[in-house]
């Protein structure tokens, strides 16, 4: 049984490995499909002829494309991603700068949306065929049918003009916080100064609820169906004969089984924040990689563009593997 | 034959939330065909009556129904441009890519062996890189434009479908009635669009529907960061991208666009739920979007 | 008191908006503690819902419109009685993430209010009862034989300490050698531990093996009710019999198997008069127009015209 698991921990590292190379690839060959001068997409604004020189050794723009590829990706397993001519730092520098901002705030709505959307995805469960399921499962389509776009704005409205809440950034700048772990949320905390804290805290409502409520209603869908139809199997009808108490019936026997399948598809919820983080941050101005890209779109520096897909594509490389050996130590089923 | 189709018709229209879906997107298409025939203003006639409020007053007969935006032009007639924009563009994408992934879907499975396995790689490279990301990065390269953006988004929903066909094709290979006609020494092709494809287009047509409200999303998404449509084009994502600095003192530039993306959003996963549901009602899996139960 | 005291027990079931009559009528007993009381039937005939409404597991679309169950004296509808249910798929009816001590231990702990670890030792003596080693305590139900996940469910039952136990075709999804080791296991815990027991089967030869008292019963009713040795020897009712006729037999030189023709009635059409009429080899005028009275034995009871 050992055996088994290790054998697949080792085929899903190894799978991991080929689909970050893939990756790589993919994303070196859009770079090298640009019409014209790649050290001018490059370069941009700054494209004088020294740095055009410059950038042409760098990455061996005049060598074969299999050489480039080469330079290309050992410049990449060192941690170098490049650097942005445009912007002025290393791409690399740049994306960890704003990584932790968004971080924080796609784990903060994450937690939000599992908060809202499993509980009432079980009380639709419990009440299936009810007003209150149909309520619930309207409610559920139309939280996720809600576009970041129009959301984002809503609440921008709603909480910046109709609450006349601070809606940009992640804290008042006249605070100063020693930093610690780059989360603006834990860091006021540790400093100790509750009124930075809770200015923050009021500052990622709004785009976290954004990101939040459409991966709620999916959720929350997800919740009830899964429920339902452990509700019907028939060990939970064992359960019963068992006469023991309902909330053990529930908690232990219909929920352990039915939140399982929900963890599975959790790279799903990944790509779902992804996508709608973006747009997010650009909204509320969040200082995030989100925002990041969308500076670097708006100024056509193409290095950071390239350098942020490959960081996003490869967390989520790594959240699908890990998720997928968790899953492993959770069904026993699979471990046998 | 036909009469089975209309049957099929018949009931997947009784299905109530395929019927809401269908009167939401039809009474935002006649708005949008209303608009386009006969409003008053160009989508792009700008004047200096800006950021009027709406049903303020114009210098036509018409008012402004919706207001004006930063330009001075008409919220009412962009937004429903868009809606023919936007959904012409989903269209497109999801035909493209559709059929793309389709062919790639049937070959690979069809074929099996290296091909499908070479195949199967790539979609999985692709589907390793979050959709959106991967747009951003295709539309950068080719350059901003909206059929760029139709293109990078297509490529993105390839895998989508050919992994969707390919897994109904397999589950149909070995089947009897598909042995028994390679026995009977009828050809490849014949049997692939007698026999197989009947069992792949209902899920097909449900996940296309999905895709379209999708494709919607990415379009606007794009357009919205600055890599998509670009300006006098009425597109929701930018009309929300230039309205957004002006949200406290217009803010009907910006929600607007976005409120009819919404129902039109909304519209196409009422249908493409309601298809799935009548498909499969009992269909017991969990995953995803794709396939739920009810 | 009787261990189990059924009394003109009629359920329903809600089909498609209508009350479908799945079970009619019906009286029947367990006279002692260890008694094995056998209900025989084909598909269909309402031994299941009879099995579940014992019980007390009926499902919410089902009711019991008339009539009462008293175990020990205790209705069933008010929760009182301690009854244990085996079901037939021991697979489908374990809980796939939990070792099989904690669905045995759960008993314990909620109904003994034991600490989980003195649980978990009573649920080891439980199993080896049943035949198992204590060590598969830690044993998840996938990883165990069917015959095994049937004796965890008769552990389980045994556990609960009942006062009547309802099998339900136990061991229909067993092979034969196994199916003979259950039902052996199972006759002598419920002997030794003197718990009365409502067996469901389909199997008439299996009966044999392990019932005190049958109960045959055909599309929601019961036709015939007698002591084991009475309705083998002397079976009166024309099902029984027809039932009887088909099973192979080794020791009488048959040109083929009387297979009973036809199919029982769907609960909601049931023909007029006596329900088995369509296929009864013994019909007249009047089992077409009347429905038969039960005519009482001393060992049981027969619901047929021909005993009027």
């Amino acid at each position: 049984m050992a055996r088994n698991i290790a054998q697949y921990i080792f085929y899903r590292l190894i799978q991991a490995v080929l689909s970050i190379f893939g990756v790589i690839v993919v994303v070196f060959l859009l770079s090298r499909v640009l019409p014209g001068n790649p050290a001018i997409a490059i370069l941009g604004p700054k494209a004088t002829p020294e740095n055009i020189e410059k950038v042409t050794r760098e990455w061996g723009l005049d060598k074969s494309y299999f050489e480039q590829f080469l330079i290309y990706i050992s410049r990449i397993l060192q941690g170098d991603l490049g650097d942005s001519y445009v912007m002025g730092y290393s791409v690399g520098r740049l994306i960890a700068e704003r990584l932790p901002a968004s971080i924080e705030l796609v784990v903060f709505a994450f937690v939000l949306s599992l908060i809202i959307g499993i509980p009432l995805g079980i009380l639709s469960a419990r009440k299936h065929d009810t007003k209150t399921d149909l309520i619930l499962s309207t409610l559920a389509v139309m939280g996720f049918s809600f576009p970041s776009l129009l959301l984002g704005i809503l609440l921008l409205i709603f909480f910046g003009v109709n609450l006349g809440l601070p809606v940009s950034g992640r804290i008042d700048p006249r605070y100063s916080i020693n930093v610690y772990t780059g989360f603006i949320l834990l860091d006021t905390l540790l400093n100790g100064n509750i009124n930075a804290f809770l200015d923050a805290f009021s500052r990622i409502i709004p785009p976290a609820l954004t990101l939040a409520i459409p991966l709620a209603g999916l959720l929350l869908r997800l919740t009830r169906n899964s429920v339902l139809e452990v509700m019907m199997q028939d060990f939970v009808r064992t359960a019963k004969m068992k006469k023991l108490p309902e909330n053990i019936v529930m908690y232990k026997h219909i929920l352990r089984n039915a939140l399982l399948p929900i963890i599975t598809i959790a790279g799903l919820y990944f790509a779902v924040l992804v996508t709608g983080d973006i747009v997010v941050e650009t909204i509320f101005a969040w200082p995030g990689l989100g925002r990041l890209i969308w500076e670097a779109v708006s100024l056509r520096d193409y290095m950071v563009i390239q350098g942020s897909v490959l960081v996003v594509s490869i967390i989520y490389i790594v959240v699908n593997t890990v998720v997928d050996i968790l899953y492993m130590y959770i069904d026993p089923r699979i471990r046998g | 034959m036909a009469s089975s189709r209309l049957k099929v018709l018949e009931e997947v229209l009784r299905i109530k939330r395929v019927r809401y879906g269908i009167f939401i997107l039809l009474s935002l298409a006649i708005l949008s065909i209303f608009v386009i025939l006969f409003s008053p203003f160009e989508y792009d006639r700008i004047s200096p009556r800006v950021h009027l409020p709406p049903l303020a007053g114009s210098d036509t007969s018409w008012p402004h129904i919706l207001g004006t935006d930063n330009l001075g032009r008409d919220v009412f007639t962009r937004t429903f441009y868009a809606f023919a924009l936007d959904l012409g563009c989903a269209l497109a994408v999801v035909i493209l890519s559709g059929s793309i992934g389709l062919a790639i879907g049937i070959a690979s499975s069809y074929l099996g062996g290296v091909i499908d396995a070479v195949l199967m790689r790539i979609m999985d490279i692709v589907i390793s890189i979050p959709g959106f990301m991967l747009a951003i990065a295709i539309a950068a390269v080719l350059g901003s434009n909206i059929f760029n953006a139709i293109i990078a988004i297509a490529i993105v929903t390839i895998p989508v479908y050919a992994r969707l066909v390919r897994s109904v094709v397999l589950s149909v290979k070995e089947s009897l009635f598909v042995l028994a006609a390679k026995e009977a020494g009828l050809s490849d092709l014949y049997i692939v669009v007698k026999h197989v494809l009947p069992h792949v287009i209902p899920t097909f047509i449900t996940q296309a529907s999905m895709e379209l409200s999708n494709a919607i999303i990415y379009i606007a998404a794009l357009s919205f960061v600055g890599l998509g449509a670009q300006e006098p084009v009425p597109e929701w994502g930018l009309m929300i991208s230039s309205a957004r600095r002006y949200v406290r003192e217009a803010w009907w530039t910006a929600v607007f666009p976005g409120l009819v993306m919404f129902l039109t959003v909304l519209s196409f996963n009422l249908i493409g739920d309601g298809l799935r549901d009548y498909l499969d009602p009992k269909k017991r899996t969990v995953i995803g979007v794709q396939v739920e139960t009810s | 008191m009787k261990p189990l005291e059924i009394r003109n027990l009629t359920i329903h079931y809600a089909v498609r908006g209508k009350w479908v009559e799945v079970v009619s009528g019906v009286d029947l007993d367990i006279d002692e503690k260890g008694e094995i009381l056998a209900v025989v039937g084909e598909s269909g005939c309402g031994k299941t819902t009879l099995g579940l409404a014992i019980a007390g597991l009926l499902p919410p679309n089902a009711k019991i419109s008339s009539g009462s169950i008293k175990i020990f004296g205790k209705d069933v509808r008010s929760n009182l009685a301690k009854v244990a249910m085996i079901f037939q798929d021991a697979l489908a009816s374990l809980n796939p993430l939990l070792t099989i001590g904690e669905q045995i231990a759960e008993v314990y702990v909620h109904h003994f209010s034991m600490s989980k670890k003195e649980a978990l030792e009573e649920a080891k003596k439980r199993l080896v009862e049943v035949g198992l080693p204590a060590l598969y305590i830690d044993k998840y139900p996938h990883e165990l034989s069917g015959g095994q996940r049937q004796r965890v469910l008769i552990a389980i039952a045994i556990a609960m300490n009942p006062e009547l136990i309802v099998a339900d075709e136990p061991t229909t999804a067993l092979d034969v050698t196994t199916q003979a080791k259950v039902l052996k296991l199972l006759r002598s815990i419920v002997k030794s531990r003197g718990i009365p027991m409502v067996y469901i089967t389909h199997d008439l030869a299996l009966v044999a093996h392990i019932a005190d008292k049958v109960a045959v019963m055909y599309a929601g009713q019961v036709v015939e009710y007698r002591d084991k040795y009475s309705l083998y020897k002397e079976p009166l009712h024309p099902y029984t019999q027809a039932l009887l006729n088909s099973l192979p037999r080794v020791d009488l030189d048959l040109e083929e198997l009387k297979v009973l023709k036809g199919e029982p009635p769907t609960p909601g059409s049931f023909p007029r008069g006596c329900r088995f009429n369509p296929r009864c080899s013994k019909a007249f005028s009047k089992c077409f127009i009347e429905e038969p009275p039960v005519k009482i034995f001393n060992n049981g009871f027969v619901r047929c015209h021909l005993y009027e």
